[in-house]
């Protein structure tokens, strides 16, 4: 009797057991379709969100989506797509004109309201999503989006104007030439009326207008896309692929493995210290190495740290860098040193700009006693997740080279952006910045009064702010580009960034795919399929 | 028995109570503002940030931001996180995978643990004994992550018998291998455990009376000696099988399983507070009620404790 109820015991454990393992089992039995015909899978950890206004960064979003202008893979040129043309006379008022007769996945048509609504949806701030501010420079934006924590007194872009159903007439608050460029991020996609009704369905199942349309998401596990027959754009909008399938990831370890195992295709951001170890173990073609470099890492000094204001000790830490020593060893030669507030795959870049960042520990010296010298401590600030060894080595050298104390301060990464955007940084800060599109401004606006990203230094300089007003207000490219460089000669005078190194970019690709990046931005979907 | 269980449930009440406060309170204090992190190193607009702290009453002060949330817990609404997605959902859509992951390595567990621990516990200081140490040492030693990456690179590499890193097979596939790696480390314990415990009973007393009486040594090893040496076992068992669902990040991590530990440790990194105190709140759930259920299994093995 007593035995039995033991047993009884055990057994319910066991079929406790069955019962948990059981309906986990159940819902991944969906797979295993994969590999019917030209297949890609691709590396993605558990989207938060495969909107693609809600998630500007989405390699999802940017599948499912055809923007107004993008960039042709084939010319590497920003072309218009689902855009018959975006003119302007005088980069304030811009009118764009749609393609003809193109639907969204669903077969309903592409209208000038799928485009403006979608923006009045993604401008209001109650909303919070994340796309939100690429429309701060629309006419509107501030009355959608009260400071104050007031309710918006209107629901719509007074800047955004549906002239008739193919044709769209923006406003801007201020001249910006690199409006088109801004129109091919993800959160200037249109979105149905459709989605409106249900946004929450439209969550776990959107539909668009661009190359690839959505299938399924089973969560955790795959997002499986497929190449949509009525996407009119041509070929170098679209990829290889008849079908992509999104196998979800928590680290990247963990996706390296199945690739070596040879269970997936692509993966893009490949951390430094993975490139030797794959190019040993996948073989050299497997590496593909992104030409346009987009990243650039600096040294940042806020202007409202008082011991750093010194412009001798700025230029003495940055030439106490022996930025060649550190590429070439720590770094393994997968970044190259930078000599300029930007990189050299911008129009603007001028090599040598900088003219301190040369390693010369002796003119360090001099400079710096010439100056006053320094005998506070430098502090440099880090997120503690990442790139902690290149800090490192930095503050050994600026500290064996210049003689000074370093003190290294990493912290949490939430707490590092508090930090930073509120101002109350202790010292210098180690930052990574990169750009959304392939433009001068994205780099040089952190150093305009109130501009992206000025507040992690809070540099401000009328005749930076006015060059940048006058370079964004300049269609022509080569012009704009020359007024670019004018003012980062002047920012680089004061050093409000010591610029370091340029990482070089990869991904990983198995025998039948072929990565392809637009202008530095990898995307998995413009992949070619060659098995 | 009955009237004691529901006691003990009524116990349980303002425990979670205190432990959703401690914890609410403790990812309050985290240093670090959520909604600056969102967007990595490019910041919001100040207007944006402005407006999602108020969607989110991150500007309220401490008690009111938890009294709203215990509020909601009692409603059934376990809050959203940052994204607007249902802190509840991101809980049951994982849910599952650790469940397995746990209850699988437990059961394989307490086959090998003790079988180890029985077998080593009668053959007490001859040779299957000492083999038996060996092979406790060495997986109480060795690292469970350099065993897991070992195990990966060899059967899911190298010979191809697993998927990797494969939640998508499901189960059986994708959890036997890291669910063996958490067993082997697992039971080493419990057989050292159950061992020392058997080989303490086998001296008592009652056991030479046993003899005495004329019981076969199946009667008295089956009937008597174990049933008396699962007392601590038991315990152990129980709570263990609480620690598997909460302590298995690393190898969800390695094998790519998508539980709950991945989930609390990118929560806690991003300062989504009601995730946090959502998965908490849950473990200490499941803490109560296996110590509950060990609590009344001990009247099923041990009559002196029956209530």
């Amino acid at each position: 009797m007593k035995q039995s109820k033991k047993i009884a015991f055990v057994a319910g454990v066991a079929s406790l057991a069955l019962l948990a393992t059981g309906c986990s089992s159940s819902s991944t039995a969906a797979t295993g379709a994969e590999g019917s015909d030209a297949t890609l899978t691709f590396m993605s950890t558990e989207p938060k969100s495969i909107t693609p206004q809600k998630e500007p960064g989405s390699q999802i979003g940017m599948a499912l989506c055809a923007n107004l202008m993008e960039v042709n893979s084939q010319s590497q040129k920003l072309e218009p797509l689902a855009a018959k043309s975006v003119t302007s006379q005088d980069a304030k008022v811009w009118d764009i004109e749609l393609q003809d007769g193109w639907t969204f996945h669903d077969g309903t048509p592409v209208t000038a309201y799928s485009f403006a609504e979608a923006w009045n949806a993604t401008a209001t701030g109650s909303n919070a999503w994340q796309g939100n501010g690429t429309f701060v420079s629309f006419k509107g934006y501030e009355e959608l989006n009260p400071t104050d924590g007031s309710k918006a007194s209107t629901e719509k872009l007074s800047g955004v104007e549906v002239v008739d159903e193919t044709h769209l007439r923006v406003t801007l608050n201020a001249p910006n030439a690199d409006f088109p460029k801004l129109l091919s991020t993800n959160p200037t996609c249109p979105m149905p009326e459709s989605a409106f009704e249900d946004l929450d369905a439209y969550e776990q199942s959107p539909v668009s207008n661009g190359p690839y349309k959505f299938i399924s998401w089973d969560h955790n596990q795959q997002v499986v896309l497929e190449k949509w027959d009525g996407f009119k754009g041509a070929e170098g909008f679209s990829g290889g692929a008849d079908k992509l399938v999104g196998k979800i990831y928590t680290a990247v370890d963990a996706a390296y493995t199945d690739m070596t195992a040879g269970n997936l295709d692509m993966i893009r951001n490949v951390p430094a210290t993975m490139v030797d170890k794959a190019k040993n173990q996948l073989g050299e073609q497997a590496l593909y190495e992104v030409e346009t470099a987009s990243k650039q890492q600096t040294l940042q000094i806020p202007e409202y740290v008082e011991e750093l204001k010194s412009p001798a000790l700025r230029r003495a830490i940055s030439l106490s860098i022996d930025r060649e020593a550190i590429a070439a060893s720590l770094l393994k030669g997968h970044a190259q040193t930078s000599d300029s507030l930007v990189p050299p795959s911008l129009g603007s870049y001028v090599s040598g700009s900088c003219a301190d960042c040369v390693f010369d520990p002796e003119r360090a010296k001099k400079i710096l006693a010439e100056g006053g010298g320094f005998d506070g401590t430098l502090i440099i600030e880090s997120n503690s997740a990442s790139d902690q060894q290149l800090v490192q080595a930095l503050t050994k050298q600026i500290q064996d080279n210049l003689g000074i104390k370093v003190q290294l301060k990493p912290t949490l990464g939430t707490e590092l952006s508090e930090r930073r955007n509120s101002q109350k940084l202790d010292g210098a800060v180690f930052g990574l910045w990169g750009w959304s599109y392939m433009s001068p401004d994205q780099y040089l606006s952190q150093y305009e009064t109130g501009g992206d990203g000025n507040a992690v230094t809070g540099y401000s300089n009328d005749k930076v702010d006015t060059l940048l007003r006058a370079a964004r207000a300049e269609m022509d490219e080569a012009k704009a580009a020359k007024l670019y460089t004018e003012a980062e000669a002047i920012i680089v005078e004061d050093l409000p960034a010591i610029p370091l190194f340029i990482p070089t970019d990869y991904g990983l690709q198995s025998q039948c795919a072929q990565l392809n990046d637009v202008q530095g931005d990898l995307q998995y979907y413009r992949a070619g399929y060659g098995c | 028995m009955l009237g004691y269980t529901v006691r003990r449930i009524g116990q349980m009440i303002p425990v979670l109570l205190g432990a959703t406060f401690i914890i609410y309170a403790l990812t309050f204090l985290m240093p670090g503002d959520p909604i600056s992190a969102l967007t990595g190193e490019r910041p919001l607009p100040e207007a944006t940030v402005a407006q999602i702290r108020q969607a989110y009453h991150l500007d309220d002060p401490f008690f009111v931001q938890y009294g709203n949330y215990i509020l909601g817990v009692f409603r059934g609404d376990f809050g959203i996180d940052f994204f607007g997605r249902p802190v509840l959902g991101l809980i049951l859509e994982r849910l599952p995978t650790t469940l397995a992951l746990a209850l699988t390595a437990w059961v394989l567990k307490l086959f090998i643990g003790l079988l180890i621990g029985v077998y080593g516990g009668l053959r007490a200081g001859k040779t299957g004994d000492h083999f038996a140490l060996v092979f406790t040492v060495l997986f109480m030693g060795v690292p469970g992550f350099v065993i897991a990456l070992g195990a990966q690179t060899y059967f899911g590499v190298h010979l191809g018998w697993v998927d990797p890193a494969g939640i998508r097979a499901g189960w059986p596939m994708a959890f036997i291998l890291p669910a063996l790696v958490m067993a082997l480390e697992a039971a080493a314990g419990l057989a050292r455990l159950t061992r020392t415990s058997l080989v303490d009973v086998l001296r008592a007393e009652y056991l030479r009376t046993a003899k005495a009486k004329g019981l076969t040594p199946r009667r008295i090893i089956w009937g008597h000696a174990l049933r008396n040496a699962m007392i601590p076992v038991v315990t152990y068992l129980g709570l263990s099988l609480a620690g598997m669902l909460g302590g298995a990040v690393i190898i969800e991590a390695i094998f790519n399983l998508p539980g709950i530990g991945g989930l609390m440790v990118s929560s806690i990194n991003n300062k989504e507070g009601t995730v946090v105190v959502g998965i908490a709140t849950l473990l200490v759930l499941v803490y109560l009620v296996f110590n509950l259920l060990v609590d009344l299994t001990y009247g099923l093995i041990d009559p002196r404790v029956r209530i």
